[in-house]
């Protein structure tokens, strides 16, 4: 009976621990995605292809099987609401997320007014998330799905495209 | 008396071992009657510890029925718990992550906009910029390398004015 009910336990607790990220991602997406000044685009992995490089180890089909879904939001500098722009109000949430320990920034480039930050999280089930910063608008690109070192190594080789 | 007379003549035949097992059977039936013949009544005990212990036999038999039951009601019971918990996390999985069933969804201004082309095209666009980004990152990454390798280059000068150095 204690058996059973620890099982049932891990197999109830485990999910929801490997999923937070996830969920805590997909809640700041879905609540900004239906903002005026938002574009909000979700793709199945059967939209992307992984280009070969010499840098990706794995074979394209082992890479996309990793990846569940793709997640782009775009916010315009333009969009505001309450006096806010929207940009600020979405970043001040992701840096409440990302701060954390959940996640680790792997790249941060900086090229003339345009940034890019790139971070993972610490569980390989979680996302790999691409902020971008320019003077006309802020992106959120994230990737869910089986985060392993092969999927990093793609995404840093340049290596996921849409088709 | 007729019945004392026969109870007495089984009984010395149930002691000379020659008794059936009918006779057996009419002998522990009186005994668990009221008997009151008292030379009859000190082999009561006798019989009625067979009686009693059959009927103890009888009880156990039905007690281990009762367990059998229980255990069987109980395993039963612990399956479906299983079954249930499997079910609740399936339907769990299904509420957390409800299954997307559009492999392309597109909002512009909280309007759902169903234009596959400009939606692979804005993705596309991202992702691009993305890789634009990260190929600068690389050559930066490489310009490190190739600084890196010049200064294993300058190694062995470095050693030999050190070298020179010494010697002066």
């Amino acid at each position: 009976m204690k058996k059973l009910l620890i099982l049932m336990f891990v197999a109830v607790i485990m999910p929801l621990t490997a999923l937070g990220q996830t969920k805590q991602i997909n809640e700041i997406l879905d609540k900004y995605e239906k903002r005026k000044g938002v574009e909000s685009i979700i793709i199945s992995p059967s939209l992307l292809q992984i280009a070969s490089t010499t840098d990706v180890d794995a074979s394209t089909k082992d890479l996309l099987s990793k990846i569940t879904e793709m997640r782009i939001l775009n916010i315009k500098s333009g969009a505001v609401e309450s006096g806010i722009p929207i940009r600020l109000s979405i970043r001040k949430e992701l840096d409440g997320l990302i701060g954390t320990d959940m996640f680790k920034r792997i790249v941060m480039v900086k090229d003339g007014d345009e940034i890019l930050e790139m971070y993972i999280t610490n569980t390989t089930q979680g996302v790999l998330l691409f902020l971008t910063t320019n003077p006309g608008e802020f992106s959120v690109i994230s990737i869910f799905g089986n985060i392993d070192k092969t999927v990093v190594n793609a995404a840093m080789s340049g290596a996921i495209k849409v088709k | 008396m007729e019945k004392i007379d026969e109870v007495k003549a089984l009984l010395e035949r149930y002691f000379n071992a020659e008794t059936t097992l009918k006779e057996e059977q009419i002998l522990r039936d009186y005994f668990r009657t009221d008997v009151k013949d008292e030379e009859l009544l000190a082999y009561k005990p006798l019989f009625n510890c067979f009686s009693d212990e059959a009927d103890k036999i009888k009880e156990l038999e039905h007690i281990d029925t009762s367990i059998q039951s229980t255990t069987l009601k109980r395993s039963f019971h612990f399956r479906w718990i299983s079954v249930a918990a499997a079910a609740a996390l399936a339907l769990f999985t299904y509420l957390i992550m409800p299954e997307r069933g559009d492999s392309l969804k597109m909002m512009i201004d909280g309007v759902n906009v169903y234009n596959k082309e400009l939606a692979i095209s804005k993705a596309d666009g991202q992702m691009s910029n993305i890789n634009s980004m990260m190929g600068k990152f690389k050559n930066s990454t490489a310009q490190l390398e190739g600084m890196g390798k010049v200064g294993d280059a300058l190694s062995p000068l470095r050693s030999m004015g050190k070298a020179m150095t010494q010697n002066d």
